[in-house]
């Protein structure tokens, strides 16, 4: 059974946000919330390093079992979704996602926090298939129509990769041997554990 | 183009039963007409976004979709993309994996494209400043009046009157009738960005070489053992050529970066060198100082292609690792390091973008490090040569054939042959063209007279001056009246307070463009003040012209929205005003007052020999975009189908007739190829000899050639000369005679040049040494605003100019002042990824937006320390012209003591004040900020009036 | 086939029924999706798509 993660490579990762505002564009998400975002390390100096960020989709979602409406369920390839019919936009997930990847847009002027967003790895959320409720609440499903993250089919250098966990640790094995050098698969032993 | 629909992934093999149940529910759900929505979006929105929330777009999943091929409007990548187009809408964007250029790829601003399909911040239609108010207008009453006043500006003070911008982010069609236009109406005075971005490149490399343009391309770097990046923020400016600069790399290429600033480019590299704005002659010179002392130069490219590097040696010989260090601030061991990299890697690369053209001497820069690559053989090499970036979409193509002050499409001089060859081209009486241009004589800065026909015009860095400078000191007949900026944003420009103060002398200003841009809002003008709607990429089909010089057919993705209008629909409507559509158009198709883009194109086919716009044909072109999966990454040579051996969509020069069949030229000047094989030589444009040395090539010359040794360019009497002029067709015979290659419209010149296996123009050495530059040697001067004065009076800047494009030009006066104490810090400027040029468009799209709301400055802690700022605080940047700017500090390393950057793409504020509500309603920006050029200051290239945006001074004080 | 969490819950929901015949007890299980059924979760739509992804892997993220 394919298992879907992401990878980004920072050695190819050149701060471009061309995968943030490809998330954009394909969902439509609005201003303030961002459902992936390229963090910097050692901004301007030697050793800057990029990494692309959103839900990694983790095995065993922290964000899952610290909500107290069960709000979040995971496909069969290993895609962490939610139901925003359900969320109560508590908050909890964000304090337990390794990654930050929960937003919670504000939904009054007085800061009440609305329904949670997250990454949906472009698979939409539960409603059908394609159907404008669908779009409206979760974006595109992509993965549906054979197709991956658009974040990472967009990214500039192939930094950002998406997939099938084997085939996408294949491509990225490939590179690190031609480059000769230590791989630098960030955040993924924190979010598949050790067998990578 | 082609039609899908949503499918379910596998659909083709997966069980009915899955899909059909899921087909049902979407019809059910269809049926019941729900809006579940609408509640959830609002929730999702911040408050300051409520009143802006518009639903999620629609998507018909059982409706056809309409996949339309086209290319991002971006930058010169020249990245593909997919368009999705329902019912005329566009609803999304797909990756281009076929695309041998991106292979998908994008940055922030080719990733957010779409929103171009739908953005309102636009000028919805004409409009016309009324008492100080836009008014809307129609089309019909805006070319009416614009036209009225035009033509009685023209009857008083002549054509040179009106002055304008055309615009690199036109297609080739659409600049090229920018720049007929200016023609029939009888004027030089149009220029565009090109000016502004790489006009010294231009000029130092077809000097040097033969052609103005990138030798290699991106993805030929993939071959580069060794890639010198100088004055180049790829990361930033050209992200997706990052994906092959890092692969090679990964393949073990050495990646050398050398720049004042620390950039996101420099994280990448293996080495760094910091050294001092201004300063990059000194910085080659050091390292060709290394290179000849080791002996590392290829001697026997040197001997037989370069002509002019012994003189070039004495010089160098001046820049001791210690005169080097004085002046650049890089020190011996970095110097020789990188000269080392490059002796023992080749072929290597050499990279250079804004950061060596923008500059007095940007001539000089460009030309040394020309020196540097001919000295190293790198030029005419796969994995070598001058990878010089371009800056916007189709900056390459406006060049070419585009609204050039100082020649005409193909580069054609604008000497009576040149107009002589475009008057036939164009079907056109030359008397009746020449007529319509100022018939005075004037001074042509040599101690001469020329006709305004023949003199370069004024150029798009100095237009202000054409406003406001002393008529008896301009070299026309009048004062500049009327301007048009026709796709061009002003802010790019330096000296934004004297621009306001000449916007606001003109007789007539007219804005056309999809965005108001800074040129609606800058000034406080109350009537006489047009914005026309210009449609954007997406909605017209053309050519664009690549940094790798392949010519990518941009399909048209959707209708004009609103009332906006091609380019080559408004330059049509003002011919037909000025009452000369008939002859400008005459052998162009026009359909509805429309003139299209294929026949438009055809006509630079006919035309355009000298560069080998030739044989891009639509058909050609539009083949190769069906076919982008044939093409190889490294080569960009399809691998069979049906355009086999062809590169892909035919870099110019493309020789010959589209019949001929050229493939195209992938590098430049590589004898390793037949000519009929994109290979090629240096060219022999300077003549035979100079001062009694050979200029001609020695024993080198392309593969195949039936002339073993260097040539001279081809014109009937050569080919009478070596008995094979009968190989030409009796129809080519009566076009040739007494032409030259590039004015024999049969092209039979041409063709049989290359079937004997010899390159058209000839066969020469590159001229290290160019003789009719003011610095024949390239040259260090300190810049205008220096702040090492104590080195001016050993590199002083050149003695004023009295008309040079027409213009009274200062260098020495103003250096004269000594500024550094008052202003201590470099001032030096340059790009962020999410924005575009003067950013209007780019900031207009919440996508990119959003990404970066502020005008900020990056300044060193020291420098911050010292003038009692801290990071995130507002400050006064002010130039030593009196320019001052209200930004955030960012406090970093990325530059080092003594420099401080600002990126150029803000506008929409002026010296602390808000131009809000100087826009058209609902058509401002999402993000507005200071324009860093109201901070920058005089300064022109010796060559090309390059505008110096790159090394000025400034300080910064806490607002 | 349904995920396993949605399988879970469907045992839920039925020992639910059971216990719920027996008197007036409401049974809370933690930690198991309450939401609505997602259709493309479930083993059949990924081992479905599962190819397609593979494919597309390949053409989107090799350097070619
Ligand atoms: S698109 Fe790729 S290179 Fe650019 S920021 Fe995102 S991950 Fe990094
Ligand atoms: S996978 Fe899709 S939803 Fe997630 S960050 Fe990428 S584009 Fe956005
Ligand atoms: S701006 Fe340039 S690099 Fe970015 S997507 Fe467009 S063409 Fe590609």
């Amino acid at each position: 059974m394919a298992r879907m993660k992401f990878l980004c490579d920072a050695e190819r990762c050149i701060e471009c946000q061309a995968c943030v505002t490809a998330c954009k564009n394909e969902h439509e998400v609005p201003w303030g919330v961002n459902r992936r975002r390229v963090i910097v390390m050692n901004d301007g100096r030697p050793g800057e390093k990029s990494i692309s960020v959103a839900c990694m989709h983790c095995t065993d979602a922290p964000c899952a079992a610290v909500c107290p409406v069960d709000c979040f369920y995971t496909t069969a390839d290993g895609i962490v979704l939610h139901d925003k019919d359900l969320c109560i936009g508590c908050g909890y997930c964000f304090y337990a996602c390794p990654f930050g990847a929960p937003q919670y847009p504000q939904q009054t002027a007085f800061g009440v926090r609305g329904k949670m967003d997250k990454c949906t790895f472009c698979a939409g959320g539960p409603e059908p298939v394609h159907s404008q409720e669908e779009l409206t609440k979760y974006g595109t499903n992509r993965v549906e129509e054979g197709k991956l993250p658009l974040c990472a089919e967009m990214c500039a250098t192939k930094a950002l990769i998406a997939g099938d966990g084997n085939v996408i640790a294949d491509i990225y094995r490939k590179r690190v041997m031609t480059r000769g050098g230590r791989p630098q698969t960030w955040g993924w032993q924190a979010a598949y554990g050790d067998d990578i | 183009m082609k039609l899908t629909k949503k499918k379910a992934a596998g659909a083709g093999a997966a069980a009915p039963g899955l899909l059909g149940k899921a087909l049902t529910r979407r019809a059910f759900l269809q049926g019941s007409g729900l809006a579940v929505g609408g509640a959830a979006v609002a929730g999702m929105l911040p408050t300051s976004m409520m009143k802006k929330a518009k639903a999620a777009r629609r998507i018909d999943p059982d409706q056809e979709i309409r996949e339309v091929l086209t290319v991002c409007g971006h930058c010169s990548v020249g990245c593909s993309t997919i368009a999705e187009v329902q019912n005329g809408i566009w609803v999304g964007q797909e990756p281009a994996l076929d695309s041998p250029i991106n292979l998908g790829a994008h940055c922030a601003k080719g990733a957010a494209l779409r929103n171009h399909g739908h953005s309102t911040r636009r000028v919805k239609y004409p409009m016309k400043k009324v008492g100080g108010r836009w008014e809307r207008i129609s089309w019909e009453q805006a070319i009416d009046e614009i036209g009225d006043k035009i033509l009685h500006i023209r009857d008083e003070s002549g054509p040179d009157s009106l002055w304008f911008a055309g615009s690199s982010k036109a297609n080739n069609e659409g600049a090229y009738l920018q720049r007929k236009l200016a023609a029939f109406w009888g004027s030089n005075n149009c220029d565009h960005q090109a000016r502004i971005c790489h006009s010294t490149t231009v000029a130092g490399v077809a000097n040097t070489w033969g052609y103005g343009a990138q030798t290699n391309s991106y993805n030929d770097i993939l071959k580069s053992k060794c890639i010198v990046m100088c004055g180049s923020n790829a990361a930033e400016a050209h992200p997706v050529a990052m994906q092959m600069i890092l692969r090679a790399k990964e393949n073990g290429s050495h990646m050398v970066v050398m720049d004042p600033r620390f950039t996101r480019t420099a994280a990448h590299a293996d080495t760094y060198v910091r050294f001092r704005s201004g300063t990059d002659v000194a910085l080659i010179f050091g390292m060709l100082y290394h290179i000849f002392e080791n002996e590392w130069e290829d001697k026997e490219y040197l001997e037989q292609r370069v002509f002019g590097m012994d003189r070039v040696r004495e010089e160098v010989k001046k820049w001791t690792p210690d005169e080097v260090e004085r002046v650049t601030g890089a020190s011996e061991e970095a110097v020789y390091e990188v000269a080392r990299i490059m002796a023992e890697n080749r072929p290597g690369t050499f990279v250079w973008c804004m950061g060596g053209t923008q500059h007095t001497i940007g001539n000089n820069y460009v030309r040394a490090y020309n020196c540097l690559q001919l000295a190293l053989g790198n030029i005419g090499v796969e994995g070598g040569g001058a990878n010089i970036f371009r800056g916007h979409d189709n900056v390459q193509g406006a060049t070419d054939v585009g609204p050039n002050p100082d020649n005409l499409p193909g580069y054609y001089p604008l000497s009576e042959g040149g107009w002589q060859h475009w008057a036939r081209v164009w079907d056109v009486d030359y008397e009746w063209l020449a007529e319509r241009f100022d018939q005075e004589e004037y001074d042509d800065g040599q101690n001469g007279k020329i006709k305004p026909m023949n003199s370069g015009g004024i150029t798009v860095s100095r237009w202000i001056d054409g406003v406001l400078e002393d008529k008896e000191n301009i070299a026309q007949r009048d004062n500049i009246r009327a301007v048009m900026m026709w796709g061009h944003a002003p802010n790019s420009q330096t000296r934004l307070p004297e621009m306001k103060e000449a916007m606001e002398k003109l007789d007539l200003l007219v804005v056309i463009d999809p965005y108001p841009t800074v040129s609606a809002v800058l000034h406080e003008r109350t009537d006489d003040t047009y914005l026309l709607p210009a449609a954007t990429q997406f909605e017209q089909a053309g050519s664009v012209t690549a940094s790798n010089r392949s010519l990518q057919w941009r399909f048209q993705v959707i209708e004009p929205l609103y009332e906006h209008k091609p380019d080559k629909d408004i330059a049509y409507l003002f011919a037909e005003k000025f009452g000369f559509a008939d002859e400008m158009f005459k052998n162009i198709e026009v359909v509805n007052k429309q003139p299209t883009s294929e026949s438009i194109l055809r006509e630079i086919n006919r035309g355009t020999w000298s560069i080998g716009y030739t044989g891009q044909s639509p058909e050609r072109l539009k083949e190769h975009m069906e076919n982008q999966r044939t093409f190889n990454v490294a080569s960009l040579k399809a691998e069979g189908g049906p355009v086999d051996g062809e590169i892909y969509c035919l870099p110019w020069p493309t020789y010959g007739t589209p019949e001929f069949k050229h493939p195209g030229t992938h590098v430049l000047y590589d004898t390793s190829k037949h000519v009929l094989d994109g290979g090629g030589n240096f060219r022999a444009n300077f003549g035979t000899e100079y001062e009694g040395e050979n200029l001609l090539a020695e024993g080198s010359y392309s593969k195949g050639a039936e002339i073993q040794d260097g040539y001279p360019e081809f014109d009937s009497e050569l080919l009478k000369q070596l008995g094979w002029w009968d190989d030409l067709t009796e129809e080519e015979k009566a076009e040739a005679d007494g032409k030259s290659w590039t004015t024999d419209l049969s092209g039979g010149i041409i063709r049989v040049a290359m079937e004997r296996g010899c390159h058209p123009f000839g066969n020469a050495k590159a001229r290290a040494y160019v003789w009719n530059f003011p610095d024949p040697i390239p040259l260090h001067r300190e810049p205008l605003y220096t702040p090492r004065y104590d080195l001016v009076e050993d590199y002083p800047t050149y003695e004023d100019r009295k008309v040079f494009y027409r213009l009274p030009t200062r260098y020495a006066s103003v250096q004269a002042t000594d500024y550094s104490d008052d202003f201590p810090l470099i001032h030096t400027s340059g790009r962020l990824v999410e924005y575009e040029g003067g950013g209007e468009e780019t900031r207009s799209n919440p996508w990119l937006a959003e990404l970066k709301q502020d005008m900020f400055v990056e300044i060193n802690p020291a420098d911050a320390n010292d003038a009692d700022v801290r990071n995130g605080q507002m400050v006064w940047l002010e130039g030593p012209e009196g320019g001052r700017i209200r930004i955030k500090a960012l406090v970093t390393e990325r530059v080092g003591r003594g420099t401080v950057f600002t990126p150029f793409h803000f506008g929409g504020r002026f010296q602390g004040e808000d131009l809000l509500e100087r826009y058209p309603e609902g058509a401002s920006p999402y993000v507005r900020g200071e324009s860093n050029n109201t901070a920058t200051t005089y300064g022109y290239d010796s060559v090309t009036m390059m505008q110096e945006t790159k090394t000025t001074l400034c300080r910064v004080t806490p607002a | 086939m349904m995920p396993k969490k949605i399988a879970l819950s469907a045992i839920a929901a039925l020992s639910l029924g059971l216990l719920a015949g027996c008197g007036d007890v409401t049974l809370y299980e933690p930690g198991v999706y309450k939401g609505s059924g997602d259709e493309t979760a479930s083993e059949e739509a990924a081992e479905r798509r599962a190819d397609a992804l593979r494919d597309r892997a390949q053409a989107a993220h090799t350097d070619r």
